[in-house]
């Protein structure tokens, strides 16, 4: 018996935002990216902390034996940082990274088949805080 | 120990509270009054640093907070009082804690819960104890942000 697809650890992502900026982030990657699988949006929308945690839960639990899950939270100190971190303590194949804009979501698209999972969160928050700047033209 | 703001939002603290009421009230404390929370490590810390510095934080169990707000602890701080659930806002009342008025400010979509507001929804339950608190007197006003218009729901829940 071949485990040639499993051997290849897949890293997955949940992005979890207030109002449709998950949805929107994962669409305008996807526009910019190209097509790709085991990215899935989330709304803090009309939930409550225990809800939205029960959802992003059953995404991991629905994941393959090796499958690791980045955790994008738009904002770390409310409802959806509280939902995200209650489920990243039960689970060791979680990891947060918040802040999370789109140089960030591409960065994962980019590096989720070369860099391993332990390392990924760092890489992508340094990506996203690398990408927020002061901009004069004059110094650019 | 005036209490500014009794809230019902089962996020308790969060974007609106912190950005919306804590800038309109200007309170000395957030008091989460929770007992899980109260009893969970992580949650603590996690929703002290959602508050800015200059507001003081502390969480209780509903029937440490009914102690600290009847007595002096919090003498002549400003108070936001923060409570999950109807019910835990009722055992509030229930332990001795006068409070003319009762924000509702978040009660989300639950299995067997219906919609009274677009961010309020009842279950039978909760339903019961926003009845019980309008049966003391207690003003029931339905507002997420305080730029938004307060709606006064006692003869909804009644």
């Amino acid at each position: 018996m071949t485990r040639a697809a499993t051997s290849n650890k897949m890293i997955s992502a949940i992005v979890v935002t207030h109002g449709r900026l998950a949805d929107e982030f994962v669409a305008t990657a996807r526009k910019i990216f190209g097509d790709f699988r085991g990215v899935y949006p989330l709304t803090n929308e009309d939930k409550t902390p225990q809800s939205l945690a029960d959802e992003i839960e059953a995404i991991i639990e629905h994941g393959g034996p090796d499958e690791t899950f980045i955790v994008f939270v738009d904002f770390l100190f409310g409802s959806c940082g509280h939902a995200t971190l209650a489920v990243e303590r039960r689970y060791k194949n979680v990891r947060v990274v918040s802040g999370v804009n789109l140089p960030m979501i591409l960065a994962f698209l980019n590096k989720r088949n070369e860099v391993n999972f332990e390392r990924l969160p760092s890489e992508l928050a340094s990506r996203g805080r690398d990408s927020i700047q002061s901009v004069d033209t004059d110094q650019l | 120990m005036p209490v500014k703001l009794a809230r019902i939002d089962d996020r308790l603290i969060h974007g609106q509270v912190v950005l919306g009421w804590v800038p309109a009230l200007k309170p000395d404390r957030i008091v989460v009054a929770n007992d899980r929370v109260a009893g969970s490590d992580w949650e603590r810390k996690f929703y002290s640093a959602c508050v800015p510095p200059e507001v003081r934080v502390s969480f209780s169990t509903i029937e440490e907070t009914a102690r600290q707000v009847s007595g002096d602890v919090f003498k002549a701080e400003g108070l936001i009082v923060l409570l999950e659930s109807a019910r835990d806002a009722l055992t509030l009342v229930n332990l001795g804690v006068s409070i003319q008025a009762v924000n509702v400010g978040g009660l989300h979509y639950r299995e067997g819960s219906v919609e009274l507001l677009p961010f309020v929804f009842l279950t039978g339950d909760e339903r019961t104890a926003l009845r019980e608190l309008v049966k003391r007197g207690i003003t029931l006003s339905a507002q997420d942000v305080p730029s938004n218009p307060a709606r006064i729901i006692n003869s909804l829940v009644v």
